[in-house]
């Protein structure tokens, strides 16, 4: 049997597997229509904590647990609103990805995503700096809060940084792992 | 807005080819299924972004493909795309061969999924009736590439398949 035989005869049975697709398909088009209606919700609720968060600042009299709650409402409310929505933090950075094709681009766009998770981690780290703040003008005798409320406030405003730098360094390790996986399959493409 | 006939028609058109590709990059069922959504998804999202200037063929396969790249990327990175590929063959035999498929295209589609990678993301495109210069573009690699990709692969299934 010479080559193109050979090629023709696997190409014909090839063509001729049936494996299930149409409702997965289907289903696909389903989430797509779930996942702009994620995206919009994201971006509404999102619009929606800081103007409240604007408001609760604008009317209270510099009062630091107002401000740590305004804060709250302005940063880290919808900062968590969009990394919940998962499916609309991933489309976001990975939309155009189908448009891409090499190794050394999905590289690239994978390096990209650890950068951004880095700075998710960094600006989570910094929200700490708000309740160390918080008792610092308690001590300094500039506000009449209870401390009790500071630390309760402040509490809160800790566990979800805690929260979101665990989340952070958990895409970043297998951001990584991808990473790996794929400069070594690169690296068996060149060697073909 | 989408044009919803045509993702259906791409559906009705070129579906069996996508699910062949994801069937030779991923033996699982279940972990298929999830595959083949990630590619409509991605296809219904990227359809504005197609120009007409190549083949809708191509343009939809081209996202297959590098879906199904990502997909073993990241299986490989939770260490469980070995285990799917190096598994009890015949336990997944006996899956696929409740559903529809005979031994010819069995060992087919069994010997493409052992296949290296590089090597099977070049025939499973030839085997869609894709061009070498289509190949080539898709893989972001020369034409030449393609074709000595090609000449293993072919070798590759003649031994499988004999």
């Amino acid at each position: 049997m010479n080559q193109d035989a050979f090629l023709n005869n696997i190409k014909s049975t090839w063509q001729t597997v049936e494996l299930p697709h149409k409702s997965m398909l289907k289903k696909a088009k389903r989430n797509a229509m779930w996942y702009r209606l994620g995206v919009a919700y994201s971006a509404i609720s999102s619009l929606l904590f800081v103007i409240a968060g604007a408001w609760i600042i604008l009317n209270s009299n510099a009062d630091v647990v107002h401000w740590l709650v305004g804060l709250t409402f302005i940063f880290l409310v919808p900062g968590l609103a969009f990394f919940s929505t998962k499916k609309s933090w991933r489309y976001a950075k990975w939309e155009d990805r189908s448009a891409l094709g090499t190794f050394s681009q999905l590289i690239t766009q994978c390096n990209l995503s650890i950068r951004m998770h880095k700075l998710a981690k960094k600006v989570a780290l910094s929200y700490a700096l708000v309740p160390a703040i918080g008792v610092s003008v308690h001590f300094l005798e500039l506000t009449q809060v209870p401390l009790k409320a500071i630390l309760a406030a402040s509490a809160g405003l800790l566990l979800s940084t805690i929260i979101i730098v665990l989340w952070a360094e958990f895409r970043i390790r297998r951001k990584n792992a991808e990473l790996l996986s794929l400069r070594q399959m690169l690296s068996d493409s060149e060697n073909v | 807005m989408k044009d919803t006939s045509e993702f259906d028609q791409i559906i009705e058109q070129y579906g069996p080819s996508i699910a062949r590709l994801a069937g030779s990059f991923e033996a699982d069922p279940a972990l298929r299924e999830d595959l083949i959504q990630e590619i409509g998804l991605a296809i219904w999202t990227s359809l504005n972004n197609y120009s007409g200037s190549g083949s809708l063929k191509s343009f939809v396969l081209r996202i297959a493909h590098n879906k199904s790249i990502d997909h073993v990327a990241k299986e490989a990175a939770k260490n469980k795309h070995t285990d799917s590929l190096e598994g009890n063959l015949e336990q997944k035999w006996s899956i696929e061969s409740d559903i529809q498929l005979n031994q010819e295209q069995l060992l087919l589609i069994t010997a493409v999924r052992q296949m290296p990678v590089p090597l099977k993301e070049a025939i499973t495109l030839l085997l869609e009736d894709m061009s070498y210069k289509e190949i080539a573009v898709i893989l972001g690699t020369t034409v030449g590439n393609v074709g000595v990709r090609i000449n293993r692969a072919k070798e590759w299934l003649r031994e499988a398949l004999s």
